[in-house]
């Protein structure tokens, strides 16, 4: 059991080691009104990144987050965002916040395998940025709070148990 | 007896026609300039000089990079420094690849290569002899892991700066002078250099390698009306960071190459370090 823990955890160590960064060229000049900050998230199925218990738990971000700085809405300004993964499968999405903390997904997504504005190698510049697009004024949707999942759960418990009781 | 004074008789014919050549006069200075270029990377340099009693016109790129310190091998390319040139086909920008070979020099690579665009296919390069390179411009070096860190660029040594022609799309080029530069202070004239305002991605591009891989990307900024955090930046270099815009500072070294993405649509532009 022991060897198979330690080979898979080699194993694990030489992809980490092996893997080679790639930097995604992305902008966007569709903002929504009321961008606070942004950051660029991969999803290595395709689909859409999903928040729960205030946290990104379908997904993973990429790089840092982009600040009011580099934000004059509809403008966010070109980024030139690392990965330190190598990936072979997935997209990339960029989730603009508000002030409120609420949050909307960009409404198309850039493919882990794209040539013109995915770099991935020494002499292979960034030719084309990326641009994301987003509805203008849309419907924000607020950050699931880690509080209200829990009442969630505490609530759907005490259902569950009033139906026995009853029962 | 007879063979010393047919040895004196040679002496003296040559002192003679020797006394009637008239001396060589001129002003040409050959220079070599040092790059760094480590082992076990690929490093994008450019040459300073003019190709060696031929100024103004360009020279191959088997003149132009001194061999000494390289590392050739009798038939491994993978094992050899290599020399990586960006030219054209039929239908797009691609890379020829030379390697040093043992004894003989720069050899094409046939073997299927990294293209700028990410693809790889294969290509037959023209001879090194035959590749001009012209002052100003730029082409990659990759050197086997272990070579030792600077490679030499050789010419003649020229006073003038070199004015380059940068086509659209991808130019690889170098500031042709033996003096290191800013791209904001050096009194560098950009006009016809394309900017976009907050369009920033439809800027033309400066993109210089980093130390350990990538690239740091400038782009030209131009706004009539630049917001107020702006107003310091507009018709200069910027770089685009997650907190902001900030003009390019810094110093590119002698010898050190870049890339210029020129926009498609704006046609040609002459990049002027002698501001002429």
């Amino acid at each position: 059991m022991n060897k198979t823990v330690l080979t898979a955890f080699l194993l694990l160590l030489c992809g980490v080691l092996s893997s080679q960064a790639v930097v995604i060229g992305w902008s966007t000049e569709t903002a929504p009104i009321g961008s606070a900050s942004a950051i660029l998230v991969y999803v290595s199925d395709g689909s859409a990144p999903v928040f729960t218990d205030g946290a990104l738990t379908k997904g993973v971000q990429i790089g840092d987050d982009i600040t009011g700085g580099a934000i004059f809405v509809p403008y966010i300004m070109p980024q030139d965002t690392t990965d330190a993964v190598t990936r072979n499968s997935g997209t990339y999405y960029v989730v603009v916040f508000n002030e409120s903390d609420q949050y909307v997904l960009s409404n198309n997504s850039l493919a882990w395998n794209n040539g013109e504005s995915i770099s991935d190698g020494e002499m292979d510049p960034i030719t084309t940025y990326h641009l994301f697009t987003f509805d203008q004024n849309p419907t924000w949707i607020p950050v699931p709070e880690p509080g209200t999942a829990m009442l969630l759960v505490a609530g759907a418990a005490v259902a569950a148990l009033r139906r026995r009781k009853r029962a | 007896m007879k063979k010393f004074l047919m040895l004196m008789t040679a002496l003296a014919v040559a002192g003679w026609v020797r006394a009637e050549m008239p001396p060589v006069d001129g002003t040409n200075v050959v220079g070599f300039a040092a790059v760094n270029a480590a082992g076990g990377a690929t490093t994008l340099i450019t040459v300073p000089f003019e190709a060696c009693l031929n100024a103004g016109t360009p020279g191959v790129l088997a003149d132009l990079v001194s061999t000494n310190g390289l590392v050739a091998h009798a038939s491994e390319p993978a094992a050899a420094d290599q020399l990586i040139v960006l030219t054209t086909n039929a239908t797009m920008q691609i890379y020829y690849y030379y390697w040093l070979k043992a004894g003989e020099g720069w050899k094409g690579v046939e073997s299927s290569v990294k293209m700028p665009n990410g693809s790889s296919f294969e290509v037959t390069p023209v001879a090194a002899s035959e590749f001009p390179v012209a002052r100003g411009l730029g082409f990659w070096i990759k050197r086997v892991a272990g070579a030792a860190a600077d490679v030499y660029v050789k010419g003649q040594v020229s006073g003038a700066r070199q004015a380059t022609v940068i086509s659209e799309k991808l130019n690889l080029i170098g500031y042709g002078s033996v003096e290191a530069f800013s791209l904001n202070n050096s009194g560098i004239d950009w006009s016809g250099v394309a900017g976009a305002g907050l369009k920033l991605y439809e800027s033309d591009t400066i993109m210089l390698p980093k130390t350990g891989g990538g690239f740091t990307t400038y782009f030209y900024y131009v706004n009539a009306t630049p917001p107020e955090a702006h107003v310091s930046l507009t018709n200069k270099w910027v770089e685009s960071t997650a907190s902001g815009l900030q003009a390019a500072s810094g110093t590119i070294a002698v010898g050190q190459g870049f890339w210029f993405n020129r926009l498609t649509g704006h046609g040609s532009f002459t990049f002027r370090p002698d501001g002429q």
